[in-house]
């Protein structure tokens, strides 16, 4: 019966918090109809809820604008921002990309829209070519001036000198980079007290 | 307590902060503002920090919103910052928390505490019940108080407690309930019929 009337007050004391289901209001009626004394424990628990709710604090006139004032710059806004330009003018560049290709698209039999992916695809296959281009005419070149340096044996020392302090110039700037990145963490860490 | 199904859910209010609608995360602070001021205000007794401190929770929300994961409820998560806060206000502050009850030999007294306001000469019935309320609440054991006072002022449900304290959802009804069988004994003079 104390473990029955227990589980009842459990039930009661939810119900008055509003958490019950509808299978155990319906088991807490059957109850409060077999014992009629749980109704008063119900009104005690009514008032306490009340009385609880009486005691709220208002939030002070002004809090909202206050807070929404005082809200420094978030690290994600400033993140947001930073990306705000370039992506404002990559998507001003490829609009105008598109314009000036679908201008020539126009002419296109198939449509505007095959013409204009024909047309991108001409200029990709274009710009590729001219790189490639590019990029052999500049190792010819410096094949060139290499066998010209190489012709005369006072240049050809010369030149192996040059090579050799430029080797030496990378292997130091490489070994000090290693360095100033082993001391990194120590500095993100601040200053020890 | 439940929002209702015209508001938007609070994870969507996140996502178009996120977006750059700061007028979303108003209505992130109007909504929350009332219950975590309660919940500070009654933790700390001082309404002037519960108010600091919910600006802060605010803040430090903002602040961190992009890391917000959404499988977690919006609710628990900032419940947490705020019960965190308080947690390190009341340790700056080294609040005592004593035993109403003091032992004379084999017999057991209440303390006369004195009052914070106009003690002596109180006539407002009303000013008294809130004073009794307030002792009545400080005087739960610790784990007891946090989650009638997160049930009550916080307005979290049973399921938001659960996840914010980690605790069984079982664990949660009970001590709830034990909570407020103590509440009803201490504030039996002012639940009568």
């Amino acid at each position: 019966m104390g473990t029955e009337r227990d589980d009842l007050r459990q039930l009661l004391d939810r119900e008055v918090d509003g958490a019950l289901d509808a299978g155990e209001r319906a088991l807490l009626e059957q109850a409060l109809r077999r014992h009629p004394d749980l109704a008063l424990e119900r009104r005690r628990l009514q008032r306490l809820h009340g009385i609880l709710q009486a005691e709220r604090v208002a939030v002070r006139p002004g809090f909202t604008e206050a807070v929404l004032a005082s809200l420094p710059p978030a690290p994600w806004q400033a993140r947001r921002r930073a990306w705000a330009f370039p992506a404002a003018a990559m998507v001003a560049l490829a609009a105008l990309a598109w314009l000036l290709v679908g201008l020539e698209a126009e002419r296109f039999a198939g449509g505007p829209l095959l013409g204009s992916l024909a047309a991108l695809a001409d200029f990709a296959v274009a710009a590729a070519l001219s790189g490639a281009g590019l990029l052999a005419a500049s190792w010819r070149g410096v094949g060139m001036a290499l066998g010209e340096a190489l012709s005369l044996p006072q240049q050809a020392l010369f030149a192996a000198g040059v090579l050799a302090l430029d080797l030496l110039l990378v292997v130091l700037l490489r070994r000090g980079r290693r360095t100033g990145a082993a001391e990194a963490p120590e500095v993100a860490r601040g200053p020890r007290s | 307590m439940a929002t209702g199904s015209a508001l938007p859910p609070d994870e969507e209010l996140v996502a178009r902060t996120l977006a750059g609608d700061q007028g979303a995360f108003a209505t992130l602070v109007r909504r929350y503002q009332e219950r975590l001021a309660n919940f500070l205000f009654r933790l700390l007794r001082d309404l002037e920090t519960a108010h600091d401190l919910a600006q802060e929770v605010f803040l430090r929300v903002h602040q961190a919103l992009d890391r917000y994961d959404p499988q977690y409820k919006f609710s628990t998560w900032i419940f947490r910052v705020a019960h965190n806060l308080a947690i390190d206000e009341i340790r700056k502050r080294r609040v005592p928390m004593v035993s109403l009850q003091r032992s004379d030999g084999d017999e057991t007294h209440e303390w006369e505490l004195p009052g914070e306001g106009p003690t002596p000469y109180q006539e407002l019935r009303n000013l008294e019940r809130g004073t009794a309320i307030g002792e009545a609440i400080d005087a739960l054991p610790p784990d007891y108080k946090e989650l009638v006072v997160l049930r009550h002022f916080g307005e979290l449900s049973y399921e938001e407690i659960a996840q914010l304290k980690r605790m069984p959802l079982g664990t949660v009804k009970n001590k709830l309930f034990r909570g407020r069988q103590m509440l009803k004994d201490r504030l039996a003079d002012y639940l009568g019929d």
